[in-house]
C-alpha cells in the first residue's frame, strides 16, 4: 500500500492511524514515563500496522512512538480490523484468543513479538491513567459500531 | 428520630476532598452497598477520587456496580463533576442518574446505569447498628476511617434487562470508606462482610484484616458479631488466627475497567481456596470459614508507579461459622463478599 492509502483513509470515522497518533501526543504530556516505556520497549522495531483497510508504521523518533506511512521491510507485522481491536479493548475478547482465532495476526520474531506486546501493555498502562485518551478510546468504540 | 438514624446523620456523612482548603495527599472516598437475594447479588460502589497531580484537578465521581444475576456484568461509570450532586456534610450523593439518600431513616438507593441495562430503586432499612473506625493508619502517611452498617434490609425492585425482582427484606450491607492514601502505598485487606442465607437469622458478621502491601505482617485485624440489632462480640488483633487455604484456580468472572484485561489478561492469582478465622476470648469462641466461589477483579492503576497495578478483587463465596457468645450457639450458615486487595 502507497503513502496514498495513509490519507485515504480519512473519512466520516477517524482513522486508526490518527486516533493514534493523537493517543501517542497525549501520552507523552498525560504520562511521559509509560510513554518513555514504550518507546524503549519498541526500540528500533518498526511495526506494521493494517487495521481494516488502514496500513502504516508505528516506530520510534527521537525517543517517541511515531505513527508514519508505510515503508521499507517491518520487524513486525500486524493484521486485524478495527472490529477485533475493538474487542480487545472492551474486555469482550482476550487478546490471546483473538490471536488464536486469527482475528489479529502478527508476523516476526519470537523477541519481537515479545517487545511489541511489552509495549502494548506500556501503553495501556499510560492509556488507563490520561483523561484525555479515554475520550479518544470512546470515540473509537463509538466509530467503530457506525462502520 | 431512631437513635441508628441519628447516629448515621452524624457519621456517615460525605467528607470530600478539602484540596481548595490547602489540604494535601490524594483523597478517596466511597459508599458501597451490598444487596443478597434469592439468585441475585448487587454492588454499587460510589465513589469519589481525587487525581494524582495539580492541585486543583477536579474529583473524580465514579459508579462501580456489580450484578449476578444469572452470569455477571458490571461496569465503572466515570461522570462529569458537573453531572453530579456531592456536597459535603450530607449522607447523599448523585452521580449520574444514579444516586443514595438517606430519608427517614432508611437509605433510598436509584441506580441506573444503561451501560449493562441495570436499574434499581430500593429502600435500605437498617437493621444493625453501625460502627465507626476514624483515622486508621494505614501506611506511613496513609489513613483511612471506616463506618459500617452490617445490615440492612433491602425493599424495592431491581430490573436487569427485561427482567424485574422484587425485593422484600432481602439482606444488605453498607459501608463508607474516607481517607488521604494512594493505592500502592505499603498496605493490603481482606474485607469481608456476612449475611445468612434466611433473613430470620439473627447473626451477622465483618470481617477486617489490615496488612502491608505484600501481606508479610497484619497490622490490624477485627471479626465483629451482631445479634439482631446489637454489637456482641469483637475480636480485636492478637485474638484472632486467619489461615488461608490452597489457591483458588480459576479465572475472574469478570474484570473492570473491561480494558484492564489487556494488563490482566489471565486466572493467575493468589487468592485463597478457603479463608478459616478463629477466635477465642472470655468464654466466647468463633470460628468462620469461607469458600470462595467466584471473584470479580477491579483493577485501577497504581499511585506511585505507572507501569503496575492494584487489584480489588470483590470474592463471593460460601460461610459457615459456628462458635458461641454470651452463652447463645452461634451457627450461622451464610454468604459472604469479601474484598482480597492485592
Amino acid at each position: 500500500m502507497s503513502s496514498s492509502s495513509f490519507a485515504d483513509a480519512v473519512g466520516p470515522v477517524a482513522p486508526v492511524a490518527t486516533l493514534l497518533t493523537r493517543s501517542f501526543e497525549v501520552l507523552g504530556s498525560g504520562c511521559p514515563r509509560a510513554h518513555a516505556e514504550m518507546a524503549r520497549r519498541l526500540g528500533a522495531s518498526t511495526v506494521r500496522l493494517s487495521v481494516g483497510d488502514e496500513v502504516f508504521d508505528v516506530h520510534v523518533e527521537r525517543g517517541a512512538p511515531r505513527v508514519r506511512p508505510p515503508d521499507g521491510t517491518p520487524t513486525v507485522s500486524v493484521c486485524t480490523t478495527r472490529a477485533a481491536v475493538q474487542a480487545v479493548l472492551a474486555g469482550r475478547r482476550r487478546l490471546a484468543d483473538a490471536v488464536r482465532a486469527d482475528e489479529v495476526r502478527v508476523e516476526g520474531r519470537l523477541p519481537d513479538l515479545v517487545a511489541l506486546l511489552e509495549a502494548l501493555e506500556a501503553f495501556v498502562h499510560g492509556a488507563v491513567r490520561c483523561d484525555k485518551i479515554a475520550r479518544l478510546y470512546d470515540d473509537f468504540q463509538r466509530e467503530g459500531a457506525a462502520r | 428520630m431512631t437513635v441508628i438514624e441519628e447516629v448515621l446523620h452524624r457519621t456517615d456523612f460525605l467528607r470530600c476532598s478539602r484540596r481548595s482548603l490547602g489540604e494535601r495527599g490524594p483523597y478517596k472516598e466511597w459508599h458501597h452497598f451490598v444487596v443478597h437475594s434469592d439468585g441475585l447479588r448487587l454492588i454499587v460502589n460510589f465513589s469519589l477520587t481525587d487525581p494524582l497531580g495539580p492541585n486543583d484537578a477536579e474529583t473524580v465521581p465514579r459508579v462501580i456496580a456489580l450484578v449476578r444475576y444469572g452470569e455477571y456484568s458490571g461496569t465503572v461509570e466515570h461522570f462529569d463533576p458537573k453531572d453530579c450532586e456531592v456536597r459535603t456534610g450530607r449522607v447523599a450523593a448523585r452521580l449520574g442518574s444514579s444516586s443514595f439518600t438517606l430519608v427517614n431513616g432508611a437509605y433510598e438507593l436509584i441506580v441506573e446505569l444503561p451501560a449493562i441495562h441495570l436499574r434499581a430503586q430500593l429502600r435500605l432499612v437498617p437493621a444493625s447498628t453501625p460502627f465507626v473506625v476514624n483515622n486508621q493508619p494505614l501506611a506511613p502517611g496513609s489513613r483511612l476511617s471506616w463506618l459500617f452498617v452490617p445490615r440492612l434490609e433491602a425493599h424495592g425492585d431491581v430490573w436487569i434487562g427485561d427482567a424485574r425482582l422484587s425485593l422484600e427484606g432481602a439482606p444488605a450491607y453498607h459501608d463508607h470508606n474516607w481517607g488521604r492514601f494512594r493505592w500502592g502505598d505499603d498496605f493490603g485487606w481482606v474485607w469481608g462482610s456476612v449475611l445468612p442465607e434466611r433473613s430470620t437469622d439473627p447473626w451477622t458478621i465483618v470481617f477486617m484484616c489490615m496488612t502491608d502491601r505484600f501481606r508479610r505482617r497484619a497490622t490490624r485485624q477485627g471479626l465483629y458479631v451482631w445479634h439482631g440489632r446489637d454489637p456482641v462480640a469483637m475480636w480485636r488483633d492478637a485474638a484472632l488466627t486467619v489461615e488461608q487455604d490452597g489457591l483458588l484456580r480459576r479465572p475472574p468472572t469478570l474484570t473492570l475497567p473491561a480494558v484492564m484485561r489487556v494488563l490482566r489478561p489471565g486466572s493467575a492469582s493468589d487468592l485463597p481456596a478457603a479463608l478459616t478465622i478463629r477466635g477465642r476470648q472470655d468464654g466466647d469462641e468463633v470460628q468462620l470459614r469461607f469458600e470462595p466461589r467466584d471473584y470479580v477483579r477491579i483493577v485501577v492503576p497504581h499511585e506511585h508507579n505507572d507501569l503496575d497495578l492494584v487489584v480489588l478483587n470483590e470474592v463471593s463465596g460460601r460461610v459457615h461459622t459456628s462458635g458461641e457468645i454470651g452463652g447463645r450457639v452461634l451457627d450461622l450458615e451464610g454468604s459472604g463478599v469479601f474484598e482480597f486487595l492485592r
